[in-house]
């Protein structure tokens, strides 16, 4: 790979002598040609004939189809990141001058020179009472106005603040709300922060115990926000919630499509899914051991042996 | 200028900040919500330290506030954004470099004062200076957990190993979602140059990942 820059201006390299496209039908095109135009396929740049010129060298060069491949792979793969969150004190600051310097103009603006004479006792009076009757007039109104709800984006700060501070009794609180306002909203395709409300009330149902509500926020994470949420972390969050509620096979196959959605996860996963197999195996083997005894499930079991089939999962 | 939606949600970019020229506040904070965190993202990666990306989103912010009344309409938010955010990172590298310049003189002098000008120990080791490592990069991000954590410290840490000209043009490209030619003008260099950058950092990135451990491309 080269690595210098060339800094020239753009030549079309399925024409680089300028020829009229009619003359030029599906142009060949050598690997150093397609390689200038990986950007434009990765963007959808390209012209029609520019493609059917790329198509047909890929399918004839597995080197450029795989070099094609990697770095769509990687614009996936940075593009699925999800993004850093400021802190509260950095956002609480920007909003604050974001106020302040809002107000400059009003502040700033030069007093109108009185004129006239100076207000009399009377007239000074007048003006005190009409001013009382003003603001009393104003805040009977202000006081029957409907609250005004906080906007969801400042109830996401808060609910960010505390899940990073650590308070989670909080953070569960404030993310149920903005979830029953997304839920109210019909879950806006497309909104950024409807997956992150989703993957977070997950993480902490799962700190305050409630692997079934995690298990569930999952569930609504992938069925609303489709196959790009079923990324390793959340398919790796997924097996944890199913092994901790002795769900093993589930838990199995959740860290094998964790494994299957993030390649970097194959060696990590390996012990987890031999741990899961031996615990699988283990517990097949106790029923057969149980079975060859005359246990079956439902018949005539005391407690004790109803309590034991029930440890291992088959009741 | 045409009237709007009435939810601020809905409105554009460029309308909420005209609103907020006119003294709306909640335009403000909801063009701030809308950009807070691919600009923290980029800047996180652009500058290699969470602290200092803070700063530097705090400080573009007050650039975008005191610039308001200078805000064109007629172009476009984003780009005018991440110019702004171009200059700030190129200011608080010449303040650093001067800031460096200086720690480097006085940590020489301690150096040698500490030493009493004979350096016995014949420790040949880095001056104070700050010399954190690519990986150190990788930000805390209470969201970024389990495997998510692993791929994400992979790909910034190749990032990290870019050269700053490809590294700026992927960024803006693949997080402030400008079109090249946007990058092309906040950039300053021509359009040629951007795609060829471009590529140069996927090819890059590529090698830096399959470099990487724990990557086994299929």
């Amino acid at each position: 790979m080269k690595h210098d820059e060339p800094n020239r201006d753009p030549v079309d390299p399925t024409n680089p002598k300028g020829q009229d496209d009619s003359m030029t039908p599906h142009q060949a095109l050598d690997c150093e040609a397609v390689e200038e135009l990986l950007v434009d396929h990765l963007e959808g740049l390209m012209s029609e004939q520019q493609h059917a010129s790329f198509d047909a060298h890929l399918a004839t060069c597995p080197a450029c189809a795989e070099t094609a491949r990697a770095y769509a792979q990687i614009q996936a793969a940075y593009r699925d990141l999800p993004g850093k969150e400021p802190s509260a004190a950095a956002t609480a600051q920007v909003l604050e001058w974001a106020r302040i310097e809002g107000l400059e103009p009003e502040r700033f603006e030069p007093r109108r020179p009185r004129s006239g004479r100076p207000r009399s006792a009377r007239s000074r009076v007048r003006w005190v009472v009409n001013v009382a009757a003003g603001l009393l007039v104003f805040f009977t109104l202000f006081s029957l106005l409907p609250d005004e709800p906080e906007p969801f984006h400042r109830r996401l700060w808060r609910a960010d603040a505390a899940f990073a501070s650590g308070d989670n009794e909080r953070a569960l609180e404030l993310y149920g709300g903005l979830y029953d306002d997304l839920a109210k909203r019909s879950w806006p395709p497309g909104d950024p922060d409807g997956p992150v409300v989703l993957l977070r009330l997950a993480e902490l149902q799962r700190a305050a115990g409630e692997r079934g509500l995690a298990l569930e926020a999952l569930a609504q994470l992938h069925e609303r926000y489709g196959p790009r949420t079923q990324g390793g972390a959340t398919l790796v969050l997924e097996a944890r919630l199913h092994e901790e509620l002795g769900n093993l096979a589930a838990a199995k196959l959740a860290y094998e499509r964790a494994r299957m959605a993030d390649s970097g996860l194959w060696d990590r996963l390996e012990g987890d899914i031999a741990r899961l197999e031996q615990a699988l195996e283990q517990r097949s083997e106790e029923a057969a051991r149980l079975g060859a005894l005359g246990y079956t499930e439902g018949t005539g079991l005391s407690p004790e042996q109803q309590d034991e089939l029930r440890s291992l999962g088959y009741l | 200028m045409e009237r709007s939606a009435h939810n601020p949600v809905e409105r554009t970019d460029e309308d909420l900040m005209a609103a907020y020229s006119g003294g709306d506040l909640e335009a403000f904070e909801v063009l701030f919500a809308r950009h807070r965190r691919a600009l923290l993202t980029f800047l996180v990666h652009r500058v290699g330290e969470r602290e200092a990306a803070e700063d530097l989103l705090q400080e573009i912010f007050l650039r975008v506030i005191r610039a308001r009344g200078s805000f064109d309409g007629r172009c476009a938010f984003r780009p005018w954004l991440y110019a702004i955010a171009r200059n700030a990172i190129i200011d608080g590298h010449r303040r650093k470099s001067v800031r460096a310049q200086v720690q480097s003189e006085s940590a020489l002098a301690v150096d040698a004062a500490s030493s009493g000008g004979g350096g016995t120990e014949g420790e040949a080791g880095p001056t104070s200076l700050d010399r954190r490592p690519a990986a150190a990069m990788v930000g805390s991000d209470p969201i970024a957990t389990l495997a998510a954590r692993d791929l994400r410290a992979r790909i910034e840490t190749a990032l990290a190993l870019l050269p700053e000209a490809q590294r700026e043009v992927f960024l803006l490209r693949e997080r402030a979602r400008l079109d090249y030619e946007h990058i092309s003008e906040v950039t300053g260099v021509g359009l040629a140059t951007v795609k060829s950058r471009m590529r140069y950092a996927l090819a890059a990135l590529r090698r830096h990942l399959e470099d990487l451990p724990e990557v086994a491309p299929e």
